[in-house]
């Protein structure tokens, strides 16, 4: 293998990222090539040297400065929401949180229809006896055409026509 | 049982525990959101301080990162590891902090923290026979800092983040939104470029 192929090789060489094959033949033009072996070498050593730059660590206090950042920068509906988003969060409801929210709308629904009824029969119970009457009116009005499509008043005439004759005869 | 709707169990982030936390204060538990920032603050620190070059700065994008978290909390999805995905906003600001300041420098008199305290920046003097010199603990700390900014961008984000933060081929081309493959030619470039900077101390 020649030094430029090599020198390519060379960081996944160091790393242990190699097929076996490519592995086999950098090391042995490694062991060979004085060149290649002082460039590796310094590759390491640098990589290496990286490690004298030191870790920091956060000043005091970074965690309240970020939740005075947070009330200063997000309104105060915007936070409300955020735990209400995760109340209401419909992907995640748990089933015995969603049996009770469901017992909860029809319980709303039903307290909401008792007190629709109770005002009805509020309604009912304040008429007066002209309003009763006119109600009834309105309804024989409303029947006036089914009345009017039965021949049964034709019948009962002659049934009670018919009743009075015999009557008189015996 | 009742069920509205149900977890995917099919993702495979969820075994992931930050992930869990994330989670967790996406349900209002702002415990959890601390316990992920008391993880991760120190972490995205140093790799944005090793990125920009600027401890304050620093302190600042990295408050930046986790306010962009909190805010986005409410829509939050698992798609990768939470650390994952708190590099890649790292990355992005850190990027977008450089890209901005276009004409960005980095002042040779800027302060390198070491043993936690500053100290100035001292500038390879090429004339000196290094290897003779004993070299300071500070003046090291100094010297890789100073070449870590020479690198550019993309090669130095490839370095910090295999270097510092141990992160796989794999989970840095996500940070980085490329392939393994671009990684690994990134890290190969940087090392050459290190080498060839920092040759005369070593």
């Amino acid at each position: 293998m020649e030094c430029k192929k090599v020198r390519i090789f060379l960081s996944d060489y160091l790393e242990d990222d190699l097929e076996p094959a490519e592995k086999e033949s950098v090391g042995a033009h490694l062991g060979v090539c004085e060149g290649c072996r002082q460039h590796a070498e310094l590759l390491k050593k640098s990589w290496e040297f990286l490690g004298h730059l030191e870790t920091i660590q956060p000043s005091e206090g970074y965690i309240s400065r970020f939740w005075t950042r947070i009330s200063q920068e997000v309104p105060w509906h915007e936070k409300w929401l955020v735990s209400l988003r995760g109340l209401l969060n419909f992907r995640k409801l748990s089933p015995a949180y969603t049996s009770a929210l469901v017992l909860l709308i029809i319980g709303l629904f039903s307290v909401w229809t008792f007190y629709q009824a109770k005002d009805s029969e509020f309604a009912l119970a304040n008429l007066s006896d002209s309003d009763i009457e006119m109600i009834e009116y309105i309804e024989l009005a409303e029947n006036i055409d089914i009345i009017d499509e039965l021949d049964i008043l034709v019948d009962f005439d002659i049934i009670e026509n018919v009743a009075i004759e015999d009557l008189e005869r015996t | 049982m009742f069920f509205l709707f149900s977890q995917n169990s099919s993702n495979d982030y969820l075994s992931d525990p930050d992930v869990g936390f994330m989670l967790a204060f996406q349900k209002g538990d702002q415990h959890s959101f601390e316990v992920i920032m008391k993880k991760y603050f120190p972490r995205l620190l140093n790799f944005i301080y090793r990125y920009v070059g600027n401890r304050e700065l620093a302190e600042d994008l990295t408050q930046e990162v986790f306010v962009r978290v909190y805010k986005a909390a409410h829509s939050y999805a698992p798609k990768s590891k939470l650390q994952t995905w708190l590099y890649t906003i790292a990355k992005n600001i850190s990027l977008n902090e450089l890209r901005r300041s276009k004409y960005y420098t980095i002042s040779l008199d800027e302060p390198v923290y070491s043993k936690g305290e500053s100290l100035l920046r001292q500038v390879s003097d090429k004339t000196v026979n290094l290897p003779d010199k004993v070299l300071l603990e500070d003046e090291k700390a100094s010297i890789v800092m100073e070449a870590i900014q020479s690198l550019p961008e993309n090669q130095r984000m490839a370095v910090i983040l295999r270097r510092y933060d141990n992160l796989s081929y794999e989970e840095i081309a996500l940070a980085m939104k490329t392939s393994v493959k671009a990684v690994k030619s990134l890290l190969s470039r940087a090392k050459e470029n290190l080498r060839e900077k920092l040759k005369n101390v070593l």
